[in-house]
């Protein structure tokens, strides 16, 4: 299943290029190049072949780990994916951290406290998270905490191994983390309200369990498991945020670099960049599924 | 009573339709969400009235002027009156929205619809939606802007195509639990045609997830169309995109916060109209969503 999805975003990702107006050889060579070296240049490519052959020599190429060189700076795609993807991957573990420790606990306070004020106040919040463009979050957050307070840096990037590091990762981890943040809090509640309804919840009650265990223990872990889904869809979320925040907070990402490459009209590293954010997508939502099976023992896979 | 009066269908049908009405106008929130979105609405249409300047004229002495009774929103690193390019961009990206989704909902429905029928079309369908929701969505209208090359009718067509997968499972989804029904049944048993039966008895009853759908949709197809434009791929400078307009004030953050400010403030407002209205009208269409 999941490798039929693989080799549909391949062929995807190999007929976006085919669309791509301009011919490759052309971009190469340059505007004046002899139609000699076009060609030569086509059939080092293979671009006289048909289009079946092309895609399976594509398809060939990537498997092996080579995804073309970079039109604008001559390094091989896989190196440059290389140098930016652990940005990009420290900054969605850490806002998806960051989504789950904030979001879990309001949902739940939501639900308990369903038709409070409480209630209403955080779904309001989440309502204004959820129709907040990224990049606005991320000014204002910038605006506040690194202009107005001055506590926090407002670009570059560091290690997390260092001091440096955590802190310059705050405000974008936040940013990335705030629409998410607010569709998990109103699916946890949701999920609470429906499992608060259940009969094991009140016979939980009903024999004298502590509201607390009754929340935390019985209702919480039922209503995991659309949470979960959730989180993983929200990683997809959490990625495209990404893209964007990089380009506010200047971090080397693999986003910045994927925009930096649409301008630069660098067509193998956009290619790149696509498939490899797709499979790691694809790789969570594996991951999630596998996930289910542990927090809930009454789904087994064969 | 036997003999039932002509016409008794239509009046159950329209004091429904009433019903619902009613019920919309009881909403509070989605009444917001409707004034909201009238005002946007009304402020597009009427723009070259509103406005009180050309929203792409200079005035380089004059920049970076505060709030005021002259310039409304104050003006911006050129001097360009902020309050007139607010009001231009709500037409770019009422357009862009409205457009992208409308697309989106043709191809979508459309395509659903047969789908949700014929279990041959269906799996070859559903594979494609997959494929496509193999990529996060703002990702993929990247990927499309890159290849086909930034621009705002791109940017449209970008997001019309990231936006297809939703509705064709929601009316998928929707035309799966119907085609089963009694009356479905009953339409073929007196010799109705499929496509009588897809369009006349099908369609109208998978209506109210889509709407609902749609709604909601109109508002993350504006946001991505503004993530677009910001991130310099959707409308290009100097039209008056608010997307592009935070994107252009970024490097005076410091400076001139309110040059990111007003901008800011006409997205976020026209997203949470339509997520008022989107989530009133689930409520009143189809209250069981209603946790």
């Amino acid at each position: 299943m999941m490798i039929g999805v693989l080799v549909g975003v391949s062929v995807f990702v190999f007929l976006l290029l085919q669309l791509a107006p301009g011919n490759p050889a052309l971009l190469i060579a340059g505007p004046d190049a002899p139609p000699e070296t076009l060609r030569a240049i086509e059939r080092e490519l293979g671009l006289d072949q048909p289009i079946y052959v092309q895609y399976w020599r594509y398809l060939e190429r990537v498997l092996h780990g080579d995804l073309g060189k970079s039109l604008r700076s001559r390094l091989p795609v896989s190196f440059e994916v290389a140098r930016a993807f652990p940005v990009t991957f420290q900054l969605t573990l850490v806002a998806t951290f960051f989504s789950v420790v904030v979001a879990l606990p309001l949902g739940v306070t939501s639900a308990v406290h369903q038709n409070t004020w409480l209630d209403s106040g955080t779904m309001f919040l989440a309502l204004i998270g959820i129709s907040m463009p990224v990049f606005a979050v991320g000014l204002i957050l910038m605006w506040v905490f690194g202009f107005y307070l001055g506590w926090l840096p407002i670009s570059g990037f560091s290690p997390l191994t260092t001091v440096e590091g955590w802190r310059s990762i705050i405000l974008p981890a936040v940013t990335v983390s705030s629409a998410s943040i607010a569709t998990m809090a109103r699916l946890t509640r949701s999920s609470i309200l429906e499992v608060l309804r259940q009969d094991y919840v009140r016979t939980a009650r009903a024999k004298g369990l502590g509201e607390k265990v009754v929340i935390y223990k019985h209702a919480l872990r039922n209503a995991m498991l659309p949470v979960v889904t959730v989180i993983g869809l929200q990683i997809g979320g959490l990625l495209g945020g990404a893209v964007v925040t990089e380009t506010i907070f200047a971090l080397p990402g693999m986003g910045r670099l994927a925009v930096k490459a649409i301008e630069g009209r660098d067509f193998p590293l956009v290619q790149g960049l696509v498939l490899l954010i797709a499979v790691i997508f694809a790789l969570t939502n594996l991951v999630v599924d596998i996930f289910y099976a542990l927090i809930d023992p009454r789904i087994r896979y064969e | 009573m036997i003999g039932k009066p002509v016409g008794h269908d239509r009046t159950i049908l329209e004091s429904q339709r009433a019903l619902l009405g009613r019920r919309l106008l009881r909403h509070k929130t989605a009444m917001i969400g409707l004034v909201i979105i009238s005002v946007m609405i009304l402020v597009a249409i009427f723009a070259p009235y509103i406005a009180v300047q050309d929203p792409l004229q200079q005035d380089i002495s004059n920049r970076f002027a505060r709030p005021s009774r002259f310039h409304y929103f104050g003006t911006d690193a050129l001097g360009r009156d902020l309050f007139s390019r607010v009001v231009y961009g709500s037409r770019i990206s009422l357009m862009l929205g409205v457009v992208a989704v409308g697309i989106a909902f043709t191809i979508g429905v459309g395509t659903g619809l047969l789908a949700g029928y014929y279990p041959t079309i269906d799996l070859v369908v559903m594979r494609l939606v997959d494929i496509l929701m193999a990529f996060p969505t703002i990702l993929l209208a990247i990927a499309i802007v890159g290849v086909l090359g930034p621009g705002i009718f791109n940017a449209i067509v970008a997001v019309g195509i990231t936006s297809i997968p939703g509705f064709i499972r929601i009316t998928r989804a929707s035309v799966l639990s119907i085609r089963e029904t009694e009356y479905v049944e009953a339409a073929r048993a007196t010799g109705a045609s499929e496509f009588r039966i897809i369009y006349q008895h099908i369609l109208p009853n998978t209506m109210a997830p889509i709407i609902v759908y749609g709604t909601l949709h109109l508002s993350s197809a504006i946001l991505s169309g503004a993530i677009l434009s910001f991130l310099g791929l959707g409308a290009q400078p100097p039209a008056p995109e608010w997307g592009a307009m935070v994107s252009s004030s970024r490097q005076y953050l410091n400076l001139a916060p309110h040059t990111a400010f007003f901008p800011i403030l006409a997205i976020f407002l026209t997203v949470l109209g339509f997520n008022f209205l989107g989530d009133g009208l689930r409520d009143v269409l189809d209250p069981r969503l209603k946790n």
